[in-house]
């Protein structure tokens, strides 16, 4: 599954909530152990657009979008787990240099 | 303060409705109403309290909800989503659960959209759903105090809706909801059983921090404007005027026995074993109400409205008219489709609907078939107390299965609530079946104690008389040969009398003749005797001429006339 493309993705938050800050650093992390270019992170505060959220209908946060090209997959969660989001992405470790 | 949820039986037993700035928690198993309560709630208070409202369906999406909310009537896109805002948060199905998360973002997001329209009304519908995502008792629980908080701080009226947190459910598997009972203001269950095969709902008021509320469950149901709640206040004044006017009763003579008719605003019963006319009875009065330009409707169960008309023809009533004039509306409900109290609602909503001021309903103990016995009695009773507190005169019939008054006679216990109380009944005698009628009861009216003999003929319905000779009641031929005989007497007496008083003419004019000629005999006689008193004097007078002529030829002096000669010679005048 590798193309040019970067992999997008949109990472929902509640400002200071704790769930949310644990998933902006869990993620970050997990994209700085990517080679450069996999991925394309957007991060969303809803507190300060709330009206996003409704149209995009995150109601649950933190909330990670990940579109790959037709593929759309959904995360819910502090992403503590990054098992869970390796999988999801199909991914393999090995690409990583981190983790 | 209460914020009215427009079901008027639920505003009732919570002596207004939902604690206002507080929450709900409306529970209870799948189907039993709880999305249909919220949302009736939440439009009654946009459209008629003038509160704005949001709905979050966890479990709809948006276009069900307002497909399901147009079935009873709310058209939710014509509200407006600046008066009532639906937020389809269903869980991407896709949603792959990834650590713990929480409702900042919604709430967020809620936040928002409640300061821009002002919203007062908030539903939470499934929040089970949204819960069975977090699978750690500690987050669901944070969860929804961050949820609870949130809410007391917007001073909104909030319902959250449930499946039910026990009875149904195993102890664990839901555990964590079992706190929401605690941390809420109000708590309200819904349920939904089968009795013998017929649906039984029902809502329960669990809880209300201060305030009093009805604690007993009460029967609802969900008919096409919504949820219906079979409730009214004890206490609330009745509203119609007790009336003393009377109304006919569609049988002349039945009027008579009731002193007059039945009372406007009575109820009435009539009772009786198949075949004694009680349905006759029933169209007579509503022929006679619809006759005073009165609007009637008329309950059938289990008969067809075609075959009614047909058959009361044939008595001389016809409803016909007075259906093609829109008098009249008759209905057929089915006893054994939906319980009695889709029943009674759909009874009030046609009576509404028509404006009836006359309603009957024949039998009434149709309602208490199957699967009803327990609902029905209750069900006759609000029929009775709902028509009385609008003023309406209701006649209802009900089977007896025997002429057993004792224990058949309150088949549904409205014998003791009803006014007035006619029982028919069959007497058989000589070979016999005649329809008898008696008034066990009539509240506030003098009525008769007779039994009568009710009369079915093409001319229409009488009451007759009946003959109580030797204590026993005489009807059909016994009271026609009863009749005859009575009539043949009376001629053979008429003639009789006739036949003395010529004779006693003739005997007065005989007489009369008699007195005339008596008269006249006497008039002659009378003549004859002064006839002869003047010959008399005549006689007299020349008698004495002849004596004094005599006595001067003699020379004598002429003595004094008519001095008697005194045979002494001498004359002494003392």
């Amino acid at each position: 599954m590798t193309t040019d493309k970067p992999i997008e993705l949109y990472l929902y938050v509640a400002g200071g909530l704790p769930n949310s800050l644990r998933a902006l650093a869990n993620v970050r992390a997990y994209c700085k152990g990517a080679p450069p270019g996999r991925f394309r992170l957007t991060v969303c505060d809803v507190l300060e657009d709330p009206e996003r959220a409704l149209a995009d209908s995150i109601l649950l946060t933190p909330q990670l979008v990940a579109i790959d090209g037709t593929d759309r997959h959904v995360l819910v969660g502090d992403m503590t787990d990054l098992s869970v989001l390796r999988r999801v992405l199909m991914v393999d470790g090995a690409e990583f240099n981190g983790q | 303060m209460k914020a009215h949820t427009g079901i008027s039986g639920f505003d009732a037993m919570t002596g207004g409705g939902l604690p206002v700035g507080r929450t709900t928690l409306i529970e209870g198993g799948p189907g039993s109403g709880k999305t249909v309560f919220a949302l009736q709630s939440l439009v009654n208070g946009a459209v008629g309290q003038g509160e704005p409202g949001i709905f979050v369906a966890f479990e709809e999406s948006a276009p069900q909800l307002v497909a399901n909310a147009e079935s009873f009537g709310w058209a939710l896109p014509s509200i407006g989503a600046d008066r009532l805002f639906l937020i389809d948060a269903q869980p991407d199905p896709n949603l792959i659960p990834s650590g713990s998360f929480d409702f900042g973002g919604l709430l967020a997001a809620l936040g928002a959209k409640a300061d821009a329209m002002g919203a007062r009304r908030i539903v939470f519908d499934a929040i089970d759903i949204v819960l069975a995502l977090m699978n750690d008792p500690a987050s669901i629980r944070r969860e929804m105090y961050r949820l609870h908080n949130w809410l007391l701080k917007r001073d909104m009226t909030a319902m959250i809706t449930s499946k039910q947190t026990e009875d149904a459910m195993p102890a664990s598997a839901l555990p964590p909801l079992d706190f929401l009972q605690f941390m809420v203001d109000c708590s309200v269950r819904l349920s939904h059983d089968i009795v013998d095969g017929v649906s039984q709902r029902a809502i329960r008021v669990r809880k209300y921090r201060g305030s009093g509320f009805e604690p007993n469950p009460t029967p609802i149901v969900i008919g096409s404007n919504g949820i219906d709640v079979a409730y009214t206040d004890p206490t609330a004044p009745r509203r119609a005027p007790v009336s003393a006017e009377r109304i006919q009763s569609g049988v002349p003579g039945l009027d008579t026995m009731l002193g007059g008719g039945y009372f406007r605003g009575a109820s009435v019963l009539i009772t009786g074993a198949p075949g004694t006319a009680k349905t006759t009875l029933c169209g007579a009065f509503a022929e006679a109400a619809c006759r005073r330009g009165e609007n009637t409707l008329f309950v059938s169960f289990d008969s067809d409205v075609q075959e009614i008309i047909r058959n009361l023809v044939s008595v001389g009533i016809d409803l016909k008219s007075p259906v093609d004039a829109g008098l009249l509306r008759l209905e057929t409900m089915r006893a054994l489709e939906g319980n009695a109290e889709t029943h009674l609602m759909r009874i009030r909503t046609i009576a509404e609907m028509h404006d009836a001021q006359c309603i009957v309903i024949d039998p009434l103990s149709a309602l208490s078939k199957s699967g009803n016995r327990g609902a029905a009695p209750s069900v006759a009773e609000r029929l009775i107390d709902w028509s009385k507190a609008r003023g309406l005169t209701v006649l209802c019939s009900s089977l007896l299965a025997e002429d057993d008054l004792i224990t058949a006679g309150t088949p549904l216990q409205i014998s003791t609530i009803a006014d007035t109380w006619i029982n028919l009944s069959y007497l058989v005698t000589a070979g016999e079946r005649n329809r008898a009628l008696s008034i066990i009861k009539s509240r506030g009216t003098e009525h008769s104690n007779q039994v009568r003999e009710l009369v079915l003929s093409a001319n229409g319905l009488s009451l007759t008389d009946v003959y109580t000779a030797d204590g026993a009641v005489l009807m059909g031929t016994q009271r026609w040969k009863r009749e005859r005989d009575d009539t043949l007497a009376l001629k053979a007496r008429r003639a009789a009398a006739d036949h003395e008083e010529r004779r006693l003419e003739a005997e007065s004019a005989e007489l009369m003749a008699q007195i005339e000629q008596l008269r006249s005999r006497h008039a002659s006689t009378e003549a004859e005797r002064a006839a002869l008193k003047a010959r008399e004097a005549d006689q007299r007078h020349e008698e004495d001429q002849t004596q004094m002529g005599m006595r001067r030829q003699r020379g004598g002096e002429p003595g004094p006339q008519n001095a008697p000669l005194a045979p002494g010679g001498g004359h002494d005048d003392r």
